[in-house]
């Protein structure tokens, strides 16, 4: 094999770790960098300032800015009463987009699935009931996968809330089960989201 | 419809194209010739493995490294590709449906359902409970495809509880013992009434089988649908997984009401096998293949007539070492 400079290939084996690129788009985008020096200076500032500024809310898990609670969080507008549990931070932004901005989240971070690892303690659940109870939560809609695991954590989650005060709804699950919110088009996701079923 | 099959390093033939009819379809030829093997390449469009119970690798070619298995489909006015490809180096089976990678095999058999009958049917009269399940299984999704999503929501809940049980981990149980007895629910319900559907046309059916006996199977579920699993919970902690549910449930074949699995001969139990697959075909109708591997060697001129009678309908493929003229004149019949 011809000479590459070392650093060109530890590039390449970096981008390969990112979702959908392989080998030759891997390749493709590290030359494309490397003749387009701007671009690159770019992204090397843009990489650097998402890193040091995106983290985690405090409160709803979900992303925020610079602060430890999100602009979303801290929105005295979102009055509704309802919270909508999801299992990743993306999902606040799809859930948005298609139900306007009166809602707050709660991101669990994925969902039960002992056998991948992923037990209760790895959920943001507990402080659920905090919540509930703090900013005057009337409605839960969980927003989790339509599959098996997705039906677990939800009964769990109803088990955990049963004593409390609160209605709990699952937005409706479409056919094909297997397909979460992420795959949805807007207005099948809109429709899952008025015609939910309550739970309790 | 399977309109045609090719295959590349599998078993015998190397490099081989074999056109297919609606109806029947005769695989003729002698001993070693490759009529099962053939038949075993039609089972893998459908079911994505060897239904001889061997390994992917096995039925590469002697000395070859890959094989590969094409075949077209006629379905909904449309011409479909399926193919099966499995390379011995790096362990991988691929399976494209036009082209596009599948990522569960299992979608595979809603796509080409297949009944498939070999002289290892006995195994199902004489082995495990989970041989007879399997097979049980197999016909209800064929009937019914969201079966089948019960089946595989199923095993998922129970590897998840097989996990949190080896880990005694009993605290967080609850969620999925209460899938497990959803499920529980809907997959006997579904078995009792297939079940009950069948029986009373099976005993009229095995009888022109076997001489006037007839057959019938009984289904026992191992839990009843409002049993509660919590009641198991010590039970199934102590050995360490789940023991309890649909993945227990017993199936026996009975000949005059007696367990075929000990009193009924060799050529009985295929027979009887044989008959409840047309028992199936003749309730349900269902849009399959059959695969018959030389189902003549345990019946006579006047079954075999009685078998071609339940095969008006589907598309079918029957191995045999040869076949009498009246047969070869009116229907598609591959030499080997
Ligand atoms: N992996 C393999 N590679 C090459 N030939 C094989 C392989 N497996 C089986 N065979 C050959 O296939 C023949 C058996 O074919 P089979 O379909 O069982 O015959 P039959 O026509 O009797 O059903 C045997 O001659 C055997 O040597
Ligand atoms: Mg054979
Ligand atoms: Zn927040």
């Amino acid at each position: 094999m011809s000479w590459v400079p070392s650093s060109l290939k530890k590039l390449i084996e970096n981008l390969k770790k990112l979702p959908g690129i392989g080998e030759r788009s891997g390749f493709r985008i590290a030359y494309f960098l490397l003749k387009d020096r701007d671009t690159l200076e770019n992204l090397i500032e843009s990489l650097r300032e998402v890193n040091e500024r995106v983290k985690l809310c405090k409160i709803c898990h979900g992303f925020s800015e610079d602060t430890d609670i999100c602009p979303i969080c801290t929105d005295e507008r979102r009055n509704s009463g309802v919270l909508c549990i999801v299992e990743r931070p993306e999902d606040v932004n799809i859930i948005e987009s298609v139900q306007g901005l009166g809602w707050k989240y709660h991101v669990i971070g994925g969902v039960l699935s002992p056998v991948r690892g992923i037990t209760l303690d790895k959920l943001n659940i507990f402080d659920i009931r905090d919540r509930i109870r703090k900013e005057n939560i009337k409605e839960i809609v969980m927003a989790l996968s339509p599959d098996v695991e997705g039906d677990a954590t939800i009964s769990y989650i109803l088990q955990l809330l049963s004593d409390m005060e609160v209605s709990i709804s699952r937005i409706a699950v479409g056919l094909p089960r297997g397909i979460d919110i992420t795959l949805m088009d807007p207005f099948t996701l809109k429709e899952s989201i008025l015609g939910r079923r309550k739970l309790k | 419809m399977l309109v045609d099959i090719s295959l590349t390093f599998f078993r015998n033939f190397h490099e081989k194209n074999f056109k297919f009819e609606d109806g029947l379809n005769f695989i003729i030829g002698p001993n070693g010739s490759g009529k099962t093997n053939i038949l075993e390449a039609i089972g893998y469009l459908s079911q994505a493995k060897s239904f001889r119970k061997v390994a992917d690798k096995d039925v590469i070619s002697l000395g070859e490294k890959f094989f590969r298995i094409e075949g077209n489909i006629f379905r909904d006015e449309l011409r479909h590709e399926i193919e099966v490809i499995y390379e011995q180096e790096l362990g991988l089976k691929k399976i494209y449906l036009n082209k596009k990678q599948m990522e569960r095999s299992s979608r595979l058999f809603s796509f080409l359902p297949s009944l498939i009958s070999t002289d290892r049917d006995q195994e199902i009269i004489d082995g495990p409970p989970s041989e007879r399940r399997n097979m049980i299984n197999r016909l209800i999704s064929i009937a019914s495809p969201s079966y089948m999503n019960l089946l595989i929501d199923y095993k998922k809940v129970i590897e998840n509880k097989n996990f949190l049980l080896r880990e005694k981990k009993v605290a967080e149980l609850g969620p999925w013992n209460g899938k497990q007895e959803e499920l529980t629910k809907q997959i006997v319900r579904e078995r009792a009434s297939f079940i009950e559907k069948i029986n009373i046309p099976y005993k009229n059916i095995s009888k022109e089988f076997l001489n006037g006996k007839t057959s019938v199977v009984t289904y026992i579920p191992s839990m009843d649908g409002d049993m509660h699993l919590y009641r198991f919970i010590d039970e199934e902690m102590e050995i360490g997984y789940s023991i309890y549910g649909p993945h227990r449930d017993y199936f026996e074949f009975m000949i005059d009401d007696r367990p075929a699995k000990i009193f009924g001969s060799e050529g009985e139990k295929r027979l009887s096998i044989l008959a409840f697959f047309f028992t199936f075909l003749t309730v349900y109708k269902p849009d399959s293949i059959v695969v018959l591997d030389e189902p003549f060697g345990v019946i006579d001129k006047r079954g075999m007539n009685v078998v071609l009678s339940y095969l008006i309908k589907n598309q079918t493929f029957i191995s045999a070492p040869f076949l009498d003229n009246d047969f070869r004149t009116s229907y598609n019949v591959i030499t080997l």
